[in-house]
């Protein structure tokens, strides 16, 4: 947080540097987190719809097997991720 | 029962004395047998693990470990373990390892884990917060008056207080819920908020006998908080949050 | 604040449930076999993975000043919130709030057909999907729901 508050008084030309990689870190962070969050709120939407039972189940299951798949993405399961020896 | 001599997909670990054979289909729709040592039985299925960041797979995956789970106690491995043959699995787990494991699932055997999620819904939680606060519903009327890119700091100190008597509130929700949930429970676990409007989340191992008993708290909790915050409970589930984390186990 | 609530199947045993409970310690929790090494029993938070606790960051401020400045409070102290919410309240309540809910769920999901995650700000998306208070635990299964788990584990006892 101070980090922040002391870049926002330095003059407008770009900051490059340490400060700067540490932005863009957070903002990566922040974008992923923003990316999960509205997954998030996707499959809980979807988990309330198979509630309702107004939804055919295998366009439900469809459209939870997609944003599952984005949220392991964000995760790091891609496929060299899976390869023998597990995630690590 | 054990399988052949390629790569296998791993699940989990139980006890051998607990094993039994499972009719659910695994990864990539293979049949789940186990790798057996040291009185340990690990979980496991015969696997290419190609094409396993899918989200049938991850279905697969969690149906073995509940099927496993009604009758034993499971130490769950995470999604998409693979190991080479049934000797790797001997010697990179099982092995190794056979002391901490059977510890852990001495601890935990005959429990379940179960999770109370509370989340506030946000409109009414911001409205209290707002409403609740001198200094935030002036500040907040002042800024009403301004462009929306005036008082840049202004906006930052505003949504910063509001942050800060959300955290009050998350607190104070937390600590009730598990006044009201742990009396049922052989041991409790707070997870850090995963998003701005969680109220709680909690997770309690319980005995199986203790289930319904600890269903009556989550009720009774229920019906306090409900006009404010929504509780989702989860479970029975393996002790993903009672196998005690990052301690480095002697390796092979 | 007279909330509608939705009708209550609640009984005392968690429900069945689809993967949102779950996903998460499927996926981060649970024992960690680094086959050169040694098991670890994960039960805490990796460090890429703090980005998703609750992030005390100007953006999140900045998020929350914009949530208030949005609220319609009035001198009951009572929000009425964005305009959806409103209407749903003054519609019926609860039932209202579902629909609206499910119609989140069909034109963002099946509607389009464009699931791009960057054309969703979330926030619309955000007040038809925020249901009032009515908690869900319903089950006459084996209870095969799960909650997703994330961040640090500090356990009590």
């Amino acid at each position: 947080m101070g980090l922040i508050s002391g870049l926002l008084t330095l003059p407008l030309a770009p900051v490059r540097g340490t400060v700067w990689l540490a932005e863009r870190i957070q903002e990566q962070a922040e974008m992923e987190m923003n990316d999960e969050s509205a997954i998030r709120k996707g499959l809980l939407e979807l988990d309330a719809a198979r509630g309702s039972g107004e939804f055919d189940e295998a366009e439900l299951d469809a459209a939870e097997n997609e944003l599952l798949e984005r949220l392991m993405a964000i995760r790091g399961y891609g496929e060299e991720a899976m390869s023998n020896g597990g995630l690590e | 029962m054990t399988n052949g001599g390629g790569a296998l997909y791993v699940y989990g670990v139980m006890s051998a004395a607990e094993r039994e054979s499972l009719a659910v289909a695994g990864v990539e729709g293979a049949e789940v047998g186990t790798v057996e040592g040291h009185g340990l039985a690990a979980l496991t299925s015969p696997v290419q693990g190609s094409a396993l960041a899918a989200a049938r797979e991850v279905r697969a995956h969690w149906r073995v470990l509940q099927e496993a789970s009604e009758s034993a106690t499971v130490l769950p491995v995470r999604f998409g373990t693979v190991l080479d043959d049934e000797q790797a699995v001997r010697d990179h787990l099982l092995e190794p390892n056979a002391e901490r494991l059977t510890e852990l699932l001495d601890r935990l055997r005959g429990c379940v884990q179960l999770t109370v999620k509370g989340m506030y819904d946000e409109q009414a939680l911001l409205a209290e917060v707002v409403t609740s606060s001198p200094s935030i519903a002036s500040l907040r009327a002042r800024l009403q008056s301004l462009p929306p890119q005036a008082a840049y700091y202004d906006r930052i100190r505003l949504g910063e207080m509001v942050a800060g008597e959300i955290a009050r509130r998350r607190e104070a929700d937390t600590r009730h819920a598990l006044e009201v949930l742990e009396p049922s429970a052989q041991a409790s676990c707070v997870e850090n908020p995963s998003a701005a409007e969680s109220a709680f989340d909690l997770s309690f191992l319980v005995p199986r006998a203790k289930q319904t008993a600890f269903g009556k708290r989550v009720r009774a909790l229920v019906e306090e908080v409900e006009d404010r915050i929504e509780i989702r409970f989860v479970g029975p589930l393996p002790p993903y949050s009672f196998a005690e984390g990052n301690r480095e186990i002697g390796g092979a | 604040m007279a909330i509608a609530t939705q009708p209550r199947g609640y009984v005392d045993r968690p429900r069945p449930s689809g993967l949102v409970d779950v996903i998460d310690v499927i996926l981060d929790k649970g024992l960690v076999i680094d086959v050169y090494v040694r098991v670890a029993l994960v039960g805490i938070e990796l460090l890429t993975i703090d980005a998703r606790i609750v992030i005390a960051s100007v953006d999140t401020y900045l998020r929350f000043a914009e949530a208030v400045n949005r609220l319609d409070i009035t001198e009951q102290g009572q929000a009425e919130g964005l305009p959806q919410l409103m209407e749903s309240i003054t519609s019926g309540g609860a039932k209202s709030k579902t629909e609206g809910a499910l119609e989140g769920v069909k034109e963002k999901i099946f509607g389009s057909g464009d699931d791009e995650d960057e054309d969703d700000d979330g926030s619309s998306r955000r007040s038809s999907s925020k249901r009032r208070s009515s908690s869900r635990s319903s089950s006459s299964g084996d209870g095969r729901s799960s909650s997703k788990k994330r961040s640090r584990s500090g356990s009590s006892r």
